[in-house]
């Protein structure tokens, strides 16, 4: 029997992109895993962390703890900012509280961000790549990169998927998404959304990969509404191929 | 120290320690000692440094051969009195000859202490183009000079001029700046300057601009 | 202290609407680009950092004994200490000084904390003309604007402008070379540096053993305003001591590589006492101004770490929000990452309430900061005290959205209910408009509908 791994989908993915799930089950499949899905999850306390607001993060984030504490095995994400927020930030809320200070380690030592877990854990080969001939470029969202060191990773997986990624000027600048920061102050938010979609434009690519749907969410809707042809696309789909439906 | 100064630190000082008592400071656990910084040939690191920040750097084998090179710099201005430090012969055995052989004035440095001398000796320190000093060390990591300022070492020698001329033995070169802050005579000085290149500003449009305020030039003669 | 508008959105809108100048965000970019290239030519960076994160660390958990320390130091050396509580203390006593000296000139080199005190309005409602003599800093002063920069403080200007600013300003004619523009303003102020009975500049560091201050600057006006009047008054925060000449080291070789890119910083300027017997130059008098401002009330606080920062700007390079807005847009003289912690805990949360909402905690700050400042998690830690003056609308959502996540059955019946609703606003997958709290987003951005489908609801299916 092929060893299990916890799939943590995230609050955005299952009401706004449930293809990514999907598209995760499959790599994850591939790689030969038992993907369970602990059923109870349901957001992380992110954005609610991020604004401040640490009593309703703290619910939500012990809600979280009190699911996955529960299961065995590596907890997936495909989001390297929901990755974080159980890696670093959940114990930081759990201070004070010795039950859940010690949850909150153990939940952290197996949570991994997906293309992390694949090529660092799982030493994933992948098979194909859904693209057609697009030319793809790679956006780093910050608190993968910075919190978690995400980088290589993503662009190994689609290299070896033969979408080798063109260079982005500032790839590792932020798009201006930040959570509720987008709407509390949407004119530096899509100042910055503005300055990353020149920098796409000039990249040459018509599809940006990255291993956020919040950030993605930003850019293609800034791209949509300036009627641009360049589309945003996780990278689990990107990576699954034809397997599963895709979104957008 | 007055009553008033006296209780204003008291109270000032007590603010201080009972905000320490509330204070939510991160529990840091870092190293006890900086990064030892060493490099194989420290001389030919501190040419490459100090040429880096567009100093002009000459070694020469002994005295006799820098006095040369001061005297080229002198050609280059055109002008004929300077500014020096005292403790030069002790660098360049034969400067005392030199200097009293040569054409060029040396201009005593002294600003006076009450208000209209001193305005005066600044205006005439003001017009010296060149000025001649020794080092307490040189630093291999960046090419930086170390001048302690005392008696007989004036200030206005490496800031007033137009071009600042070190002599510098090969032996007084340390690798880095911390080994450089150890050796420097800080209980004999008002006044240490670490010099790493001529003055410079990038303050309009990041465009590099030499000599705003300092000297423009910054010639070192390395001896040895 | 505020410039107008009064709100960090207003003035982010009229930066916007005024066009907020190319240079900066050039500018910034270049900077950061030095700092990661110095960075990379120095393998012992790293271990510099830690190094440079612990004596900070070190130093502000015993602040009250070091600085009672550096002050006998000072004095030892026939310096004088003045403690000021606030900036009306600091100003009384340096105006104070000024008056009894018979100070007509005062020249000053590049400080934060003299304009954080607003020192030279203070020395001009005396009577007594002040200079600034940093070259940045002397075109924001005729140009009567303010600094946009910690450390190249008309990043906003470019060389027409200052051209233009010479020609009106000192009766020059026109050029727009740096060379000449620079030689311009060291003529004049050369003689104002020679002129004036009193130098006022700030201290990057000071240093306990010894009892001296350490001024760091590229032009040199730094040594000159030290060195040159008669009277030389330093104004340090409260916090910018180091125990010792080897830390001192250690702060200098993380300062400039964090700020510009340069190993050091072409003068690095210790200036210990006032001149001694015998010294043939030098001031007479040496001051130091110690001031608190609103420090202590910072260090008893949750975002006390925040006083470890040295000023070198690497943040401000770093942040994609500077970079967009520019300095003027923080209202304070300290913009950037930095400034949206340092504003709000020494001047009032109340006030700058939107300073530290004002970031997307993307990090780059922490990144690039010499001490390790963890910028982020004391922003996030401002927010909390500051969740009232969140919109209501988004209070009341993230309240809900709680009750709802922390019931997992409810969570799904929600989110199956986001997808009904997804299939009736979605125009091919996407909303164009969305009222009230939402407007922000869709005024320039497409937001997509809910899947028709939950992932929940899919799995299930998959399951049976």
């Amino acid at each position: 029997m092929s060893e299990p791994v916890q799939l943590f989908v995230t609050c955005l993915v299952n009401s706004l992109y449930p293809d990514v799930g999907k598209a995760t089950v499959t790599l994850l499949e591939q790689a030969g895993y038992r993907v369970e899905f602990p059923f109870d999850q349901t957001c992380c306390g992110q954005p609610a962390f991020n604004g401040g607001f640490s009593e309703e993060a703290t619910a939500m984030a012990r809600q979280t703890l009190d699911v996955l504490d529960a299961t065995l095995g590596p907890i997936i994400i495909p989001s390297g900012s929901c990755a974080a927020m159980i890696i670093q930030h959940t114990p930081e809320l759990m201070v004070g509280d010795s039950e859940y200070v010690a949850k909150s380690g153990r939940v952290a030592a197996r949570t991994r961000e997906l293309t992390q877990f694949l090529v660092d854990n799982a030493g994933t080969e992948i098979v194909g790549a859904d693209c057609g001939d697009c030319t793809t470029t790679y956006q780093a969202s910050c608190h993968g990169l910075r919190g978690l060191g995400v980088l290589e990773q993503p662009k190994r997986l689609l290299s070896d998927a033969g979408v080798d990624p063109v260079p982005l000027d500032g790839e590792d600048e932020c798009c201006g998404f930040g959570g509720l920061f987008s709407v509390k102050m949407p004119e530096v938010s899509t100042a910055m959304m503005d300055t990353k979609i020149k920098a796409i434009e000039a990249s040459g690519a018509d599809l940006v990969v990255g291993i956020d749907v919040s950030c993605l969410m930003h850019i293609g809707g800034g791209l949509k509404r300036q009627g641009s042809h360049i589309r945003t696309k996780h990278i689990a789909e990107v990576l699954a191929g034809e397997s599963t439906g895709t979104s957008q | 120290m007055t009553g008033g100064v006296t209780v204003k630190r008291d109270q000032f000082l007590g603010r201080v320690t009972s905000a320490l008592r509330g204070a939510a400071l991160p529990v840091v656990t870092g190293p006890d000692r900086a990064p030892v910084i060493s490099f194989p040939d420290p001389v030919e690191r501190f040419v490459a440094e100090a040429t880096a920040v567009d100093t002009e750097v000459v070694r020469v084998p002994d005295a006799t051969a820098a006095f040369d090179a001061v005297g080229a710099v002198f050609e280059t201005n055109g002008v004929g009195s300077y500014v020096a430090w005292d403790d030069l012969e002790g660098v360049a055995p034969g400067w005392d000859e030199w200097r009293a052989r040569s054409d060029y004035e040396q201009v005593d440095a002294t600003v006076g202490r009450d208000s209209a001398t001193r305005m005066n000796d600044q205006a005439r320190m003001g017009a010296v183009r060149i000025g001649i000093t020794t080092a307490d060390s040189g630093i291999a990591a960046t090419g930086s000079l170390v001048l302690c300022h005392g008696p007989g070492r004036p200030r206005s020698a490496s800031l007033l001029v137009q071009s600042h001329i070190a002599l510098l033995p090969v032996s007084r070169i340390v690798p880095s700046l911390a080994d450089a802050m150890e050796q420097a005579h800080w209980d004999d000085t008002s006044n240490i300057a670490v010099i790493t290149g001529p003055s410079r500003t990038g303050d309009i449009e990041s465009i590099l601009t030499l000599g705003v305020h300092g000297p423009r030039h910054l010639h070192i003669i390395l001896i040895g | 202290m505020t410039s107008q508008p009064v709100t960090f959105r207003g003035r982010i809108q009229g930066a916007f609407d005024a066009g907020v100048p190319p240079a900066i965000n050039k500018g910034a970019r270049g900077h950061f680009q030095g700092r990661r290239n110095a960075e990379q030519a120095f393998p012992e960076m790293d271990g510099m950092r830690d190094r440079a994160r612990e004596i900070r660390a070190h130093t502000l958990s015993r602040l009250d004994h070091h600085l009672a320390e550096f002050a006998d130091a000072v004095e030892r050396r026939g310096g004088n200490v003045f403690f000021a509580a606030d900036a009306a203390e600091a100003n009384e006593y340096i105006v104070g000084l000024a008056r009894s000296e018979n100070v007509e000139l005062v020249v000053k080199s590049k400080s934060m904390v003299t304009e954080e005190i607003h020192l030279n309005d203070a020395i001009e409602a005396a009577g007594i003309e002040v200079v600034e003599t940093d070259l940045g800093e002397f075109i924001v002063q005729l140009a009567g604007e303010t600094p946009s920069h910690i450390i190249a403080p008309v990043l906003h200007k470019n060389r027409y402008d200052v051209g233009e600013l010479f020609s009106a300003q000192l009766g020059v004619e026109y050029t727009d070379t740096p060379g000449e523009l620079n030689d311009i303003a060291r003529t004049y102020l050369r003689e104002r540096f020679l002129g004036a009975e009193m130098g006022v500049s700030g201290a990057n560091f000071g240093v306990v053993e010894d009892g001296a201050i350490c001024l760091v600057t590229n032009e040199g006006n730094g040594r000159l305003v030290t060195s040159a009047p008669r009277i030389h008054v330093a104004v340090m925060g409260m916090e910018r001591l180091v125990p010792t000449r080897t830390d001192l080291a250690v702060m200098l070789e993380v300062l400039a590589r964090s700020a510009t890119g340069q190993k050091l910083s072409v003068y690095s300027n210790i200036v210990a006492g006032p001149r001694r017997d015998g010294e043939p130059d030098g001031p007479d008098q040496f001051h130091v101004v110690i001031v608190d401002n609103g420090r202590s009330a910072t260090l008893g606080s949750a975002v006390a770490e925040i006083l470890y920062c040295i000023r070198c700007g690497a943040c401000l390079n770093a942040c994609p929000v500077y970079r967009h807005v520019g300095g003027h847009a923080y209202g304070t003289v300290y913009p950037g990452p930095i400034g949206k912690v340092l504003t709000p805990s020494l001047f009032g949360l109340e006030q700058w309430h939107e300073l530290p909402a004002a970031s997307s905690l993307c990090g780059a700050c922490e990144e690039v900061c010499p001490v390790r400042i963890e910028i982020p998690k004391l922003l996030v830690e401002l927010r909390k005290q500051s969740t009232g003056h969140m919109p209501l609308g988004i209070r009341t959502g993230i309240a809900w959205y709680s009750r709802i996540a922390t019931r997992p059955r409810l969570f799904r019946v929600v989110t199956r209910l986001g997808g009904w609703m997804g299939r009736l606003l979605g125009r091919g997958g996407w909303m164009r408009r969305i009222p009230w709290l939402l407007s922000g987003w869709t005024d320039k951005r497409e937001l997509p509908a809910p899947a028709p489908r939950t992932f929940h609801d899919w799995w299930s299916n998959r399951e049976t």
